[in-house]
C-alpha cells in the first residue's frame, strides 16, 4: 500500500495539469457540498443545545389553514394538567425598555408563562429561573437576564441577582443570569432578557384572555411517555377545550411535534433540495474526473500491461488506481474545506436573516469528518469505472503493440459519462429555473402600498410612564408631529404594525345584525391607524373615505376595511355604512366607512386575507410603528427620525429605522438565497458538463484523424467533417436532454411548495433550460468540429 | 514435462470466417532447455510465446506447465502460476518510466507479496548481481538500451523464475550490448533456467540449445 501510495503522488506530480484540473473540479464539488452540507447539519440535523432535546415537543393549537400554531395563556394552564408532559410553558417575543442603566436601551425579550429554563434543562449561570409564585398574575416583577447584558449592562457585577433593573419604568428584581450557551427562543438575534408574561400591563391584559392566541408553547415529554401518548393526550384536552369554550377555541385543535421540527420545518425543504443540487453538481465532477481516467488509461495501458505481465493481477491494477484516484480525492478534499471555509462565510452572509441557528453553523470536526468521508467516497466513485476498464485489458496484445487505440467500450463510457452530466444539469439547471421564476414572480408582486421613498421606525411605550390611553395618545400625536416637521419629510403616519415587518396581528370581528355561530372563523389582520397612513403607505382607496383627525377618541367608532373583507364578508352589499364589532378595546360597534386596496400583511405568496383598520386614538396600543414618506433618498432622513424621538422623550429608545423597501426585500430574501445557490450550482454543472462533452469530443476527434483524414482525402468537405462531430454531439446533448427532461419532470414535484406562480413543469422554463444547455452543448463542440475541419489528410494518413 | 502445448490455436473472427495466428501447435519443453522460436514477420512468434507467459487467454487447446492444465485454470490461478514460475523479457524493455531502476526492480516482488526487507535485499543482490547498482536510483529514460534491458533482464529474474520468456531481447540493440544480453541468458540458463525466446537472429539462436521454426503459424521444423 505504501508503495502504491508513493507511485499514485509520484505519478500526479509527473502531471501537474492534468492533477490541477482533477483537483480543482472535484475540490469545487467537495468545498459546495461540505459547505451546504455544514448548513444542513447545523440547521437541520444536529441535535437542540438542550438536555435530552428529544424529548422536548412544541405543543401547537392550530386552526383550520392556520400554521403558526400558538395558543392562548389559559389554554396553556389548561395543559399543564397532561400526565404525559411536563414543564409546560408557553412563550412570546416582544421588547421592553431597559432605563437607568446607561443609555435607555430597547431590549428583545422572550415573556414567558413558567419556568423556561426548567423545561429546556438550562442551568443558569447565576440565580434562579421563575418559580410559579413569579408568573402569577400581581406577582412582584422579576426578570432573568443574558449574560451579554449582564456583562455590557451591569458590569459583570457578581452581586447583580437579587439586585434590580429599571424595566419599562418599574423596577425588577433580577432573580438569574442565563448563559451565553443558553439561546431560546433560537432566533437571529438572541434574547436580552426573560421576563414573566404579566410584566407588560398589555401583556397582562391578553394574558387573561381564552381568545387571545398568542404564546407558543413548548414541554417535555414526562419519563416513560411517547409523543404519541402526549399526542393523544394533548389532543383530549384541546377537544375538551373546543366543547367548554367554543367562542374561542371551537375550530381549535391541539397537536404536537418534535420541538426541533417545528424549529426548522420551514427550511427543511429548501435546504434538502440545496443539498440535493449540490450532491448533482458532485455527481458531475465526479462524471468529468472519471472521464478524464478513462482518458488518460489509454495512454497508460502499456504501463499497466507490463504490470499485469510483471504479475500483478487485476485485483491489484485496480487497488493501485483507486489508490491514485483517492489519493487525488484526498488533495481535492483539503481544498476543497479550505473552499468550504470561505464558501461558508459567504453563504452565511448572503443568507436570509431568519434561518435558525445558522451563524451558528461552523466547518466542525463533524463536517470535517464527512468532508473526509466525502472524499473517499468520491475518490472511489470516480476511479471505480477507469480502474476496473484498465483492469480488463489484455496484456499480451497491448505489449505486442496490436491492440487498437480506441477501445469502444471505454469510447461508450465516456459517452455515457457526458450524457449523464448533461441531464443531471438540465434538471439542475430546470429548478434553478423554476425557482428563479418563483422569485421574478414575488418581486412583481403587488404588495398594497408604495414601499419607495419611505422610512418606518418601531416605538414601545412603557406602563409605568404611559400607563393610559390618554398618555399614549398624546405621545403618539406628539411623534406624528414631530416627524411630519423633519425638513424633506412629506408625510407622517402610525400604525399598530405595518405589514411586512414580521409584525401582524390579527383580532377576531362580528358583523352587526347577525347571528354568531361558534365555528365561524371570523379573524382579521388589524391595524389601529392615524389619519394619514393610507396615503403616506400609498394604499389606495377604493371606496368611501379614510380617516380624519375628526376621528378621535371621542368621534363615533369607525372602520376601514380591505377588498377582500368587503368581498368576503359583505357580498353583494356594499360594506360601507355596515357596523363592525372588533374583539379588542370594548368601545361597540363601528361604522365601516371605507374600503382599502388589499396589502401583503406577512408573506409576498399569501393570499390577500381580510384586513380591518381602526383610527390608533379610539384602539390605542402601547406600541406602534411610525412611517414617514420622504422627498429624496429615506435613509438620510433615519438620524433626524431618531433625534426627534429621543427630543420628545429621551428615556424613549428609538427603534431600529429601516426603509419599507427592506423588509419587502426581506419577504424575498428566502426564495432569493434558494433560487441564488441553485443557479450558482446550476451554472457550475452546465459548465462542466460542457467541459465534459468538450472532452470527449476533443478526443474523439484525436482519436479519428486518420479516418477524418481519409475522408478529407476522397474529397468531403470541411463541412461534412464539422457535421460528423456536431452530429455526435447533438446525439450526445439530446440523450442527455431526454433523460433529463424525464428526470426533471419526475423530480422538479419535490419543489412545488417552494413555488409561486409557476407549475413544476412549466412548459417555458423546460424550454429555455433545454434550449440553454443545447447551446452549451453545441459551443463544447465548436472547437473541436473546428479542429476537425483542420485535419491534413497527408499528415494524418502519413502518422498512421 | 515443463511446458507441453497440444493443438493450441488461436484466431481472430475475420468476416464470415475466421484468420489463424497460430495452427495446431504441439510443442514439449524440458526443464533446463534454452529454445529459439524463429520464423518469417507475422509467423505467430510473439503470439506463442504470449500464450506460454499466460499473458494471452484466449485461445484453444491444451497447455500444461509443470504438468498443470493451465487450459482449465481459472485467470487468478493462471496469474499465481506465472507469477511464481516465470519471468519474461520483452524486446522494448517495457521497463516503467516514472519508477526508478531500484523500483522497477522490486515491483514484481511486491506483487508476489514478498516482505519489505526481504524485497531489500533481493533488489540488492540482483543489482551486485548485473553490476548496475550505481545505476538503481536513475529513471529509465537516463539509460542506454542496452542498459534498459539489462534492467529489463534482471527483473524478470529477480524472483528466481524457473522459465525466461524473452520476446526479441535484443531487438532495439545494437551488436555488442545484444552479445552481453545472450551471454546474460546462457549464464541464467547454465544456472538451471529454462530460456525460451522469439528471435530473428540466427546468431542469437546459436545460444541456445533447440531451435523452433513457425510459418503462418505452424510449426514446421522443430
Amino acid at each position: 500500500m505504501i508503495t502504491d501510495l508513493r507511485q499514485a503522488f509520484r505519478l500526479l506530480l509527473t502531471a501537474p495539469g492534468f492533477t490541477s484540473l482533477v483537483v480543482a473540479v472535484l475540490a469545487i464539488g467537495i468545498g459546495a457540498t461540505t459547505v451546504i452540507f455544514s448548513i444542513v447539519d447545523g440547521v437541520l440535523l444536529r441535535p437542540l443545545p438542550f438536555a435530552d432535546a428529544e424529548r422536548l415537543i412544541a405543543i401547537q393549537s392550530v386552526t383550520r389553514g392556520d400554521d403558526d400554531g400558538t395558543a392562548s395563556v389559559p389554554d396553556v394552564i389548561d395543559l399543564k394538567a397532561a400526565r404525559t408532559v411536563q414543564d409546560v410553558v408557553g412563550y412570546t417575543g416582544g421588547s421592553v425598555i431597559l432605563t437607568g442603566r446607561g443609555e435607555a436601551a430597547t431590549l428583545l425579550t422572550t415573556f414567558v408563562t413558567g419556568d423556561l429554563m426548567a423545561t429546556l434543562g438550562a442551568p443558569l449561570l447565576r440565580g434562579r429561573s421563575f418559580a410559579d409564585a413569579d408568573v402569577r398574575p400581581g406577582a412582584a416583577p422579576t426578570a432573568v437576564i443574558a449574560e451579554h447584558l449582564w456583562r455590557e449592562r451591569f458590569g459583570a457585577d457578581a452581586a447583580v441577582v437579587g439586585g434590580t433593573a429599571t424595566i419599562e419604568g418599574q423596577a425588577c428584581t433580577i432573580i438569574g443570569v442565563a448563559p451565553e450557551t443558553f439561546d431560546f427562543p433560537i432566533q437571529s438575534k438572541r434574547v436580552d432578557v426573560w421576563l414573566p408574561i404579566a410584566t407588560t400591563q398589555i401583556g397582562a391584559q391578553l394574558a387573561s384572555q381564552r381568545g387571545a392566541h398568542f404564546v407558543h408553547t413548548i414541554a417535555r415529554l414526562a419519563p416513560g411517555a411517547s409523543a404519541e401518548q402526549a399526542a393523544a393526550e394533548l389532543g383530549a384536552i384541546g377537544e375538551r377545550l373546543a366543547r367548554e369554550f367554543p367562542k374561542s377555541n371551537a375550530a381549535r385543535l391541539v397537536r404536537v411535534v418534535p420541538l426541533q421540527e417545528r424549529i426548522v420545518r420551514q427550511h427543511r425543504l429548501a435546504l434538502t433540495v440545496l443539498l440535493g443540487a449540490v450532491g448533482a453538481v458532485l455527481l458531475i465532477a465526479c462524471a468529468n474526473v472519471a472521464n478524464l481516467l478513462l482518458t488518460r488509461g489509454v495512454g497508460r495501458r502499456r504501463e499497466l500491461a507490463i504490470r499485469a505481465a510483471l504479475g500483478a493481477g487485476r485485483g491489484r491494477i485496480v487497488r493501485q488506481l483507486l489508490v491514485e484516484s483517492v489519493v487525488l480525492s484526498a488533495i481535492a478534499g483539503a481544498v476543497g474545506v479550505l473552499l468550504s471555509l470561505w464558501g461558508l462565510a459567504a453563504v452565511v452572509a448572503a443568507s436570509p436573516v431568519d434561518i435558525p441557528r445558522l451563524h451558528d453553523v461552523r466547518i466542525d470536526r463533524g463536517v470535517l469528518a464527512f468532508a473526509a468521508l466525502l472524499s473517499a467516497a468520491t475518490g472511489i466513485a470516480f476511479g471505480m469505472i477507469p480502474a476496473f476498464q484498465a483492469s480488463r485489458l489484455d496484456a499480451g496484445e497491448t505489449l505486442k503493440g496490436t491492440t487498437i487505440a480506441a477501445d469502444p467500450r471505454g469510447v461508450r463510457t465516456r459517452q455515457i459519462l457526458v450524457a449523464s452530466e448533461v441531464a443531471i444539469s438540465l434538471l439542475l439547471l430546470a429548478g434553478a429555473g423554476l425557482l428563479g421564476r418563483t422569485l421574478l414572480n414575488l418581486q412583481r408582486v403587488d404588495v398594497g402600498f408604495a414601499a419607495e421613498r419611505t422610512l418606518a421606525m418601531e416605538i414601545s411605550l412603557p406602563d409605568t410612564r404611559y400607563p393610559n390611553d390618554p398618555a399614549r395618545i398624546a405621545f403618539y400625536r406628539r411623534t406624528i408631529d414631530a416627524l411630519r416637521s423633519i425638513p424633506g419629510v412629506r408625510s407622517a403616519a402610525a400604525g399598530s404594525t405595518l405589514p411586512l415587518t414580521g409584525n401582524d396581528m390579527g383580532i377576531g370581528f362580528r358583523v352587526e345584525g347577525r347571528p354568531v355561530r361558534d365555528e365561524d372563523h371570523t379573524n382579521a389582520a388589524y391595524h389601529a391607524v392615524s389619519p394619514d397612513y393610507f396615503s403616506t403607505m400609498g394604499i389606495r382607496l377604493v371606496r368611501g373615505r379614510a380617516f380624519t383627525a375628526r376621528d378621535d377618541e371621542q368621534a363615533p367608532p369607525v372602520l376601514v376595511v380591505s377588498e377582500t373583507l368587503a368581498r368576503t364578508y359583505f357580498p353583494g352589499e356594499d360594506a360601507i355604512g355596515k357596523r363592525v364589532t372588533i374583539g379588542y378595546h370594548n368601545s361597540g360597534p363601528r361604522e365601516v366607512i371605507g374600503v382599502v386596496a388589499d396589502v401583503k400583511e406577512s408573506e409576498l405568496s399569501e393570499k390577500a386575507q381580510p384586513e380591518m383598520y381602526a383610527p390608533f386614538p379610539q384602539t390605542p396600543w402601547p406600541f406602534f410603528s411610525v412611517v414617514v414618506r420622504t422627498e429624496r433618498d429615506p435613509a438620510a432622513r433615519a438620524a433626524a427620525l431618531r433625534a426627534a424621538i429621543v427630543r420628545l422623550d429621551p428615556e424613549q429608545p428609538p427603534g431600529d429605522v429601516q426603509t419599507l423597501t427592506h423588509y419587502v426585500r426581506l419577504a424575498t430574501a428566502q426564495p432569493r438565497f434558494t433560487a441564488t445557490l441553485a443557479s450558482a450550482f446550476a451554472a457550475i454543472a452546465t459548465l462542466l458538463a460542457g467541459l465534459g462533452i468538450y472532452g470527449v469530443l476533443a478526443y474523439g476527434v484525436a482519436q479519428r484523424r486518420r479516418e477524418i483524414g481519409i475522408r478529407l482525402a476522397l474529397g468531403a468537405q470541411p463541412g461534412d467533417v464539422r457535421r460528423l462531430v456536431m452530429t455526435q454531439a447533438a446525439a450526445l446533448g439530446a440523450a442527455g436532454l431526454g433523460a433529463g427532461l424525464a428526470g426533471a419532470l419526475l423530480l422538479t414535484r419535490a419543489l412545488s411548495s417552494l413555488l409561486f406562480g409557476v407549475t413544476a413543469s412549466d412548459p417555458t422554463t423546460f424550454g429555455a433550460v433545454s434550449l440553454l444547455l443545447m447551446a452549451v452543448v453545441v459551443a463544447a463542440a465548436y472547437l473541436p468540429a473546428r479542429r476537425a475541419t483542420r485535419v491534413d489528410p497527408m499528415i494524418a494518413l502519413r502518422a498512421d | 514435462m515443463l511446458i507441453s502445448l497440444r493443438n493450441v490455436e488461436k484466431s481472430y473472427p475475420h468476416g464470415v470466417g475466421r484468420t489463424y495466428v497460430l495452427r495446431r501447435v504441439n510443442l514439449d519443453i524440458k526443464e533446463g532447455e534454452f529454445v529459439s522460436i524463429m520464423g518469417p514477420s507475422g509467423a505467430g512468434k510473439s503470439t506463442l510465446l504470449h500464450i506460454l507467459g499466460m499473458h494471452d487467454s484466449a485461445w484453444s487447446g491444451e497447455y500444461y506447465f509443470m504438468d498443470q492444465p493451465v487450459h482449465r485454470l481459472n485467470p487468478k490461478q493462471r496469474s499465481e502460476l506465472h507469477k511464481k514460475h516465470i519471468g519474461f523479457v520483452f524486446q522494448s524493455y517495457h521497463l516503467l518510466d516514472n519508477l526508478t531502476v531500484y523500483e522497477n526492480l522490486e515491483i514484481p516482488l511486491s506483487y508476489r507479496n514478498v516482505s519489505r526487507k526481504d524485497r531489500q535485499s533481493m533488489v540488492a543482490d540482483i543489482l551486485d548481481r548485473f553490476q548496475i547498482v550505481g545505476k538503481k536510483d536513475l529513471y529509465p529514460n537516463q539509460l542506454s538500451g542496452g542498459q534498459q534491458q539489462l534492467v529489463g533482464v534482471a527483473r524478470a529474474v529477480i524472483a528466481n523464475p524457473q522459465v525466461v520468456l524473452a520476446d526479441e531481447p535484443t531487438g532495439n540493440l545494437h551488436s555488442a550490448q545484444g552479445k552481453e544480453i545472450m551471454e546474460l541468458f546462457r549464464s541464467l540458463n547454465e544456472s538451471g533456467a529454462t530460456i525460451v525466446q522469439v528471435t530473428h537472429s540466427e546468431v542469437n539462436a546459436s545460444y541456445g540449445t533447440r531451435i523452433i521454426q513457425l510459418r503462418d503459424g505452424w510449426v514446421v521444423d522443430d
